[in-house]
């Protein structure tokens, strides 16, 4: 009897410890720090600028296997920790220091935007199967609601209690961040996809872009449409929100700016060749930083839109460019992971990755994280914090 | 002959080809996969008794000096002899990587490997792919290696074309990999086949205007496929064009990025319509019926005005495939159409008697046998025209060997006459006779790459170079009072987008001057009798970029107006300052295409129509008449015409490396596998295969084990290294190994007759050459030495011998291969070997085989076919030969029937149940039900050793045996055959009856 009792206890120990090898958890969930990023590009403004200073050159600290692809968004950051989704569905979180797995969880089908973190809770938007989004409850390791609805392959948008998402037939939803309710939602066009990440503009605005070059700013108080643009081309890439102008990028070549209160045309960049597919914008507040396919990495007054230098590279360049400091950060898809400076366009620092980087970078004080094919979190850190 | 059994892939794999036509440009894998199976199977008896094997050669006949160029993203294997044309490539290459970067949003992290062939012929040899390349096959993408093969076919827009193609199957390829495997999805499942293909043609060019003449055809005789039913029409050319029109429409109606949508999307779901209906966000029957109505707008508004070939021209061979007409007039006054056709499986010149209005009076005759020989290897069915000179002088192209020849054939005394060889002329094409005969102008690829026109003196044996540029010239045409050829080119400004247009090359000057000008693809000149006018095939491109049918067209050579014209100079536009129009009229409006009009003296026009997507041979009668009611008159502006085109390159030394190919082995296959065998036991094994970028050589390791122990794990251990070097003439292989364990061998003359199980140990080495004699003919000659210890218990046998066996096979096969197997011709081996033990003279015999199976087309679809074989071993330990089974003596089981010496009949009536399954029921389509046949069989055999009448009812020996019954033959997916054979056995010399039996198995038809 007495054997079989410590058999049992033996039992849930393993069991336990198993288990918790495959969920995610964290102590003060509802704290969020100024050098958390809780979301794609750490803003939902997504001009994936980032103050911090980090001093060139830098080394890897470590290097993750996650198990599967990853979509065009960045890594979030939490309390000293990484995470990580994949379009595996998986979740994976990652001790920032030693590159350790700190447990990682199922928690979609397929994951292609990014998750989101607040209110001790991380949503998760998935790009297949019935639930839409996933709530999870970071404090105890569990899923609290799942909202059936269209796949949704953006990051999703928290605001004043509602998670927002846009899913792939271009209806806006929002559910209720604590129930999973369902809580508004409207259609913005027929027949038409979302894939660019929604911006927040200002406290209560909403932009989103459709494939068919659809633009639309949307009052979130309200539940309507604010305006809509056509910008003439499809949008892929996720926009970004700077002093006053929405700037996108299309697939046919273009870069432009939008007025953010009515929707005009501040600026368009054409480069040479319409079949050029322009990346995922940054901005410093002063400039634009965009890679394209051409290979091409230029930088646009923010103003006026006019190129201030272009530097070619060998590969296609589709993953969103980091400014971190005076640093411009960014990965192609030949492998090659580089910092030039913002201001002439030099090669500060360069590496070569095991693959393809295609997704957004994140930043901590010390380093930035990269994402790179197949599998990989790569973090980079500053040679004095290596030590 | 005592060899071992990993020797069962040797001879195959050293013949190096298949016979069966059915070939799919697609992945290859080696032959490893048969070396695995025969390894773990050792109770497999000596199929390697057999010693031969059949199927066609694939001959190198070259001894290529391969080279590499390395650019940016390419590395490149020409030889030396077309390093222009591969500095042309190179660029290409470049060029549609830059681009494909922006449609796939897409980098490759390796160089590519691009394998370039100069003509088609060099193409053929390549042993990248191991079976037979037909005719029309531009290139194919390999993906095991990441390889990519093209040949180059003498014209520059067309090689860019298929440069831009394959490379569109490289980005897919990788793209659609990477995204399934960063979702964790098996990389098994990929796109469908007319996705990739249709993309590929979609990505790499403007639809031409083969693509129209497809699309017309098909929509008009109604034979479009449905968007749900495109599996139907899987691998075949309507395929590519309706695939391709797929993707046009797509990124007509819901935008090009679409295109990337759907492989993005891949992974979404194994049924690609679901892909398709969440990317384009409708129904999948709404995007099918948008598709239909796309097509009638594009299309349909021309119905009212065009003409079935059918319906305007008199029938002449109206079956199967007919094309390259031409006519004689005999001196008795008999008329006869000549024409190049597959009828019934084979290409042959065809003969076919016609009145005075050109009626056919009786079926067309075969007057020259291709397919079957080496003398006629092959005809270019879709690119080489016939010629018959004034005095009845047949000239003809086929390949014969390594290169083209042209044949004479003299029509009046019915008889071969000559064939002219061109020592630096690799592919020849479209020979024409001078008005006397005595002089023969054709088009000609050199190893360069390049077409150009030749004239060749039948009687001096000279040969003169009429141009020499890059551009591609063809179908020469001598003008009927001798002083000028007319021929078709793409050397105009416009050629760089496909344009071809005619010209003249003046004998007496030596300059080409415009005929046609503009924005169309002109082919095919022909000449009235009186040398006023110029007949030929036209497709003219509009505005829109569309092109239209392909019509017969005439234009006006009468006087100055036409030969005084502007010349046609490389390099500045025309230097007479004085522009010159022609008229140009347009005889037919066609549903789809004419091609290769000849004009009679009686001033009809013979061409061949393209209808239903069938090739046939038609008449035009009247045409003075129908000149004078032209569809369309266009005048040609030569005012316009600019300076040629030049394609860019990348030049050795400045833009990229070269070097000489070093042969390196690279993996191509890891593979473990497990076995459980009742009689063995667990047997456990692996295979790794190599092989160099060429393909032309192959190394071959082999492990397994038949251990039931830890303590027999190393006495049980059995491996093998084998090699094998297909880049000469001459296949070699040879190879070391041991093979230790227990076996299961019938063919043992020592082992048990029911449980002839033993333990043996081998170790030996092999050697074997395949030399082909021809594309129909080989000799094999293998050697092994072996040491071999057997230990067979039961019997108290214990036998140690260093066995030498030596063999020599002539191998003939030119069998035609349809769905369940041979259909025509016939197929024959002789061997002769003997075995030797050269230590303890424990073994010694000699071996005989022969066998022969002959195929003879009753109809098209139903054949009778024969086979006999006899097989002798005789001497000490011979072995015993082995029959039963559903491959060769039915209803009796396998290896029931032994013995040391044996004879062997087979007789079939092999005829077709239902056709085309899947089409008249569509139900079956999904379990790829792609015939069902039956066949009517009888057999028989006697084996026996040495007595022939010295009965041993356990292995059947002694008396004559047989079955005789019906059989049914489904095949699945083009690549599988299940057998199914229901009938009575025969003992006794068939005096006796047996039992009845079934039996199902799988496997081709002898």
């Amino acid at each position: 009897m007495k054997n079989r009792f410590l058999d049992i206890i033996c039992f849930a120990l393993l069991v336990g410890s198993v288990s918790s090898c495959q969920t995610i958890q964290f102590e003060r969930p509802n704290t969020l720090a100024e050098s958390d990023w809780p979301t794609d590009g750490q803003k939902p403004s997504r001009s994936r600028y980032s103050p911090s200073t980090l001093a060139l050159p830098l080394e890897m600290a470590w290097e993750y296997s996650a198990n599967a692809g990853f979509g065009p968004g960045s890594p979030l950051l939490f309390q000293d920790r990484v995470l990580i989704a994949t379009r595996q569905g998986e979740v994976h979180t990652i001790d920032l220091k030693t590159g350790n797995g700190r447990g990682f969880k199922r928690l979609a089908e397929v994951i292609e935007g990014s998750p989101l973190i607040a209110d001790g809770l991380m949503f998760v938007p998935s790009a297949w199967g019935k639930d839409a989004v996933t709530a999870f409850d970071l404090r105890i390791g569990v899923k609290k609601w799942r909202a059936e609805g269209i796949p949704i392959e953006t990051p999703i948008v928290y605001w004043k209690g509602l998670v927002i998402g846009v899913d792939v037939e271009s209806n806006v939803t929002a559910f209720d961040a604590d129930t999973g309710s369902h809580s508004w939602s409207f259609s913005l066009m027929e027949k038409t996809a979302v894939r660019a990440a929604p911006v927040l503009v200002g406290d209560n605005e909403l932009f989103v872009a459709t494939v068919d070059g659809d633009v639309f700013l949307l009052d979130l108080e309200e539940q309507q449409v604010v305006w809509q643009q056509q910008v003439g081309a499809p949008v892929y890439e996720s926009p970004l929100w700077s002093d006053g102008a929405l700037v996108l990028s299309t697939t046919r070549g273009t870069v432009m700016a939008l007025d953010d209160s009515s929707g005009h045309v501040l600026w368009q960049y054409n480069s040479k060749s319409a079949m050029t597919r322009m990346g995922a914008p940054a901005s410093d507040g002063e400039a634009i930083y965009v890679g394209a396919t051409d290979g091409n990495i230029r930088r646009l007054n923010l103003r006026t839109g006019s190129i201030e230098w272009t530097v070619q590279l060998e590969d296609v360049v589709t993953a969103a460019p980091q400014v971190v400091g005076s640093h411009l950060f960014i990965g192609t898809l030949g492998r090659e992971f580089y910092a030039f400076s913002c201001i002439s366009g030099d090669v500060q620092w360069q590496t070569t990755l095991r693959g393809r980087i295609k997704s957004a970078i994140a930043v901590t004080d010390v380093g930035v994280l990269v994402l790179s094919e197949p599998k990989w979190v790569t973090y980079f850190v500053q040679e004095e914090a290596n030590q | 002959m005592e060899m071992s059994t990993f020797n069962i892939p040797v001879a195959s794999y050293l013949a190096g080809a298949h016979s069966n036509p059915m070939l799919r440009i697609s992945a290859f894998l080696p032959g490893v996969l048969f070396v695995l199976v025969a390894l773990l199977l050792p109770a497999v008896p000596s199929w390697a008794q057999l010693g031969y094997h059949f199927g066609r050669n694939k001959i190198q006949y070259e001894d290529f000096e391969w080279q590499v160029m390395k650019t940016e993203h390419f590395e490149i294997y020409y030889y030396p002899e077309m390093q222009e044309l591969a500095e042309h490539g190179a660029f290409f290459a470049e060029e549609a990587y830059r681009d494909l970067e922006h449609k796939f949003n897409f980098s490759l992290n390796r160089r590519v490997p691009l394998i370039f062939y100069s003509s088609n012929l060099h193409f053929k040899q390549t042993n990248v792919t191991p079976g037979f390349i037909p005719d029309g096959v531009g290139g194919f993408y390999e993906w095991l290696k990441g390889r990519v093969v093209i040949p180059a076919n003498g014209n520059l827009h067309r090689f860019r074309r298929v440069v831009r193609h394959e490379m569109v199957h490289v980005f897919t390829f990788n793209k659609v990999i990477r995204v399934m495997r960063d979702h964790r999805r098996t990389t098994e499942r990929f796109l469908p086949l007319w996705l990739t293909e249709g993309l590929a043609e979609y990505w790499s060019g403007p639809p031409d205007h083969q693509h129209e003449m497809i699309m017309r055809d098909a929509l008009f005789t109604n034979y479009l496929v449905p968007l749900e039913s495109m599996y139907r029409i899987n691998g075949s050319f309507i395929m590519y064009k309706q695939g391709e029109a797929l993707c046009r429409f797509f990124a007509e109606e819901y935008g090009e990025e679409k295109l990337l949508d759907l492989l993005e999307g891949a992974w979404k779901d194994r049924d690609f319509r679901i892909v398709i209906a969440t990317t384009f966000q409708e129904e999948f029957s709404v995007i099918s019926q948008k598709f239909q109505d796309w097509l009638k707008e594009q299309y349909y508004p021309e119905l009212s005005d065009v003409e079935l070939p059918s319906i305007i021209a008199g029938g002449l061979s109206t079956e199967g495939f007919s094309a390259k007409p031409n006519f004689y007039r005999f001196n008795s006054g008999e008329r006869r159409v000549y024409f190049v056709g597959n009828l019934n499986g084979l290409s042959n010149v065809y003969s076919l008697p016609v009145d005075q209005n050109y009626s056919p009076l009786g079926e067309p005759e075969i007057l020259i046998k291709g397919e079957r020989n080496d003398e006629f290897e092959s005809f270019h069915l879709f690119e080489s025209r016939i010629s018959v000179s004034g005095s009845g002088s047949l000239a003809f192209v086929t390949k014969s060997g390594g290169q083209d020849v042209i044949h004479v054939y003299d029509l009046e005394a019915d008889k071969l006459t000559e064939t002219h060889r061109f020592k630096d002329l690799v592919a020849v094409y479209s020979p024409s006779w001078n008005p006397d005969g005595s002089r023969v102008v054709f088009t000609a690829i050199t190893q360069s790459g390049f077409s150009d026109l030749y004239v060749f003196d039948v009687e001096s044996k000279e040969l003169q170079q009429l141009t020499a540029d890059t551009y591609d010239d063809r179908d020469p045409a001598w003008s009927p009072d001798g002083t000028h050829i007319a021929f078709s080119s793409d050397r105009t400004a416009l050629g760089q987008k496909g344009a071809y247009n005619l010209f003249t090359y003046g004998l007496n000057d030596g300059q080409i001057r415009y005929v046609t000008y503009g924005d169309r693809v002109d082919f095919s000149p022909t000449w009235s009798p009186d040398g006023g006018d110029l007949a030929f095939v036209s497709s003219v491109r509009d505005d829109e970029g569309r092109y239209s049918a392909q019509d017969i067209w005439v234009a006006d050579m009468s006087a100055d107006a036409s030969r005084g014209g502007s010349l046609a100079n490389n390099d500045r536009a025309d230097s007479t300052g004085a522009p010159t129009w022609k008229a140009m009229e347009q005889l037919t409006k066609l549903v789809s295409a004419a091609y290769d009009p000849v004009w009679t003296a009686d001033n009809r026009l013979i061409f061949t129509s393209f209808e239903g997507l069938s090739f046939s041979i038609r008449q035009l009668d009247d045409v003075p008449k129908r000149l004078e009611r032209p569809k369309k008159v266009q005048p040609t502006d030569l005012a316009t015409v600019g300076t040629s085109w030049r394609y860019d390159s990348i030049a050795l030394g400045e833009d990229a490396e070269t070097g000489t190919y070093k042969r390196k082995y690279q993996l191509d296959i890891a593979q473990g596998s497990v076995s459980q065998n009742p009689v063995l036991g667990t047997t456990g094994g692996a295979v790794m295969a190599f092989s160099d970028m060429l393909g032309d050589d192959y190394l071959y390791l082999t492990i397994l084990n038949t251990g039931s122990g830890t303590r027999s794990f190393l006495r049980d251990l059995s491996f093998q290294v084998a090699r094998f070097k297909l880049n000469r003439r001459a296949n070699i292989g040879y190879g070391a190994y041991r093979y230790s364990g227990r076996r299961y061998d019938v063919t043992d003359p020592d082992a048990p007759t029911e449980f002839p199980l033993f333990q043996e140990t081998v170790y030996g080495g092999f050697g074997a050459i395949s030399y082909p004699l021809s594309k129909f003919a080989r000799l094999e000659l293998t050697t092994s030495l072996n040491w071999t210890s057997k230990d067979i218990n039961i019997r108290n046998v214990e036998r140690d011998a260093l066995l030498l066996s030596n063999s020599i096979s002539l191998v003939r096969d030119n069998a035609l291969y349809w769905m369940n197997g041979p259909i025509g011709g016939w197929r024959g081996s002789l061997t002769a070997g003997y075995t030797t033990d050269v230590l303890y003279a424990n073994v010694s015999y000699y071996t005989v085989m022969a066998d022969i199976r002959k195929y003879v087309r009753i109809t098209q679809d139903i054949t009778f076919a024969s086979w006999a074989m006899a097989r002798i071993n005789e001497g000490r330990e011979a072995r015993l030969f082995v029959l039963g089974g559903s491959w060769d003596l039915r209803g009796f089981r396998w290896f029931d029937v032994r013995g040391q010496k044996m004879w062997f009949t087979s007789h079939e009536l092999r005829f077709p149940i239902l056709k085309a399954p899947s089409i008249m029921f569509p139900v079956l389509a999904p379990f790829g039900v792609a015939s069902l046949r039956g066949t009517l069989f009888f057999d028989a055999a006697h084996a026996w050793n040495t007595d022939y009448y010295d009965i041993r009812p356990e292995i059947r020996a002694g008396e004559t045996v047989g079955a005789a019954g019906i059989g049914f033959r489904l095949n699945l997916f083009g690549a599988f055959v299940f057998r199914y054979d229901i009938g009575r056995r025969y003992r006794d010399g068939f005096k006796e009856q047996d039992k009845v039996f079934r039996q199902f198995f799988f496997g081709w038809d002898f």
